[in-house]
């Protein structure tokens, strides 16, 4: 079914056609909110996003694709979730920092109580946890580009940002986890 | 051709996607740093660690919760018909707004001119209005003005109806 033609029918009160939609995107709605936000924020946060998708049905005009639009959807929910937590915690948001500056999201904090000393970690692992001191727009340019395998041009229209800094984005995201992932082989 | 820029453009690079002149660049610069050259050897370990993270499945019950959580607002969705209603109405009202302040205002400036003179026809204009009003230095203002008034009484009438 084509996204005109699926919005159409949601927008008449079809919710086997809200269903499809959910089902068509609830894999890469759940993923962004476990990368950008954590695991446990998952099926509340991946909920509340496909809320605000139905509240803003009458609001998508077909000029992108509907999984961009869902996607960009999510990526703010999870934007104002980060900006509550780091509000109520005290540190610095997420969303809108300097690139270059190290920040962590709450959950970090929780893994080093939980394994504070890091020993004989798989390389994966290591990658999990480098990918946890990243900031958000970090996570979400890897996410779409390596979990759902997004072009540049796509990831631009989800996060609203140019090509260039999709692009530059990334290439900073894959430097800082390399120096993470330097940084966690040292400690070993 | 630096470093950052090279290392940026390196996964076009890999793709095949980098037009001659930049791929030529590149591998010249390439050929020249051996940070680069180290740069782009570990990329396909990076890589493969970044398209192997583990994907986070939902809950088999998940799109029967999202429809139980939204059912509440379909019962509720917003009437279309009744958006453009309000609207209309408020577009009537706004034109007959406009039409007798349109009237207004030309039989006020007519009466300046039979009072005979700018200085008296505004004198006219504030003793009528009680308002404090500007010289009319500019022809168009009244129609600037009623253009203004226009808009204004336009979106507070769609936003009053909106409301109720």
């Amino acid at each position: 079914m084509e996204d005109a033609q699926l919005v159409s029918r949601c927008l008449d009160g079809d919710e086997a056609a809200f269903a499809l939609l959910v089902d068509q995107h609830k894999l890469m709605v759940y993923n962004i909110v476990g990368r950008m936000v954590g695991r446990d924020a998952c099926d509340d946060l991946a909920q509340e996003a496909f809320v605000q998708v139905f509240r803003g049905l009458h609001g998508f005009r077909g000029e992108a694709k509907l999984s961009t639009w869902v996607y960009r959807i999510t990526y703010r929910v999870c934007l104002e979730r980060l900006q509550r937590q780091e509000r109520s915690i005290g540190q610095v948001p997420l969303s809108g920092g300097s690139p270059d500056s190290p920040q962590e999201g709450p959950w970090a904090a929780q893994l080093a109580v939980a394994d504070p000393e890091f020993k004989r970690l798989e390389a994966r692992t290591d990658l999990q946890r480098a990918l946890v001191t990243l900031p958000a727009h970090y996570r979400m340019v890897l996410t779409l580009f390596y979990l759902q395998g997004r072009r540049y041009d796509e990831i631009a229209q989800v996060m609203e940002i140019p090509l260039g800094t999709v692009k530059t984005y990334l290439h900073r995201a894959k430097a800082r986890l390399r120096e993470c992932l330097l940084d966690l082989e040292s400690e070993e | 051709m630096d470093c950052q820029r090279c290392q940026v453009m390196l996964p076009q690079y890999s793709a095949g996607e980098l037009n001659p002149e930049d791929a030529q660049r590149l591998e010249d610069h390439l050929t020249e740093c051996a940070r680069c050259r180290a740069h782009r050897a570990a990329e396909p370990y990076l890589e493969a660690l970044l398209t192997a993270i583990p994907v986070y499945e939902p809950p088999p019950e998940f799109t029967e919760t999202v429809l139980a959580r939204i059912r509440p607002q379909a019962q509720h969705a917003p009437d279309m018909t009744r958006h453009w209603i309000s609207f209309v109405a408020a577009a009537l009202s706004t034109m007959v707004l406009v039409v007798a302040m349109q009237r207004l205002i030309h039989s006020l400036h007519a009466a300046t001119q039979v009072a005979g003179g700018n200085g008296a026809g505004v004198d006219l204009w504030r003793i009528s209005l009680k308002l404090p009003m500007p010289e009319l230095a500019h022809p168009g203002m009244p129609a600037m003005a009623v253009v203004a008034l226009t808009i204004v009484s336009l979106w507070v009438a769609w936003a009053a109806l909106e409301r109720a």
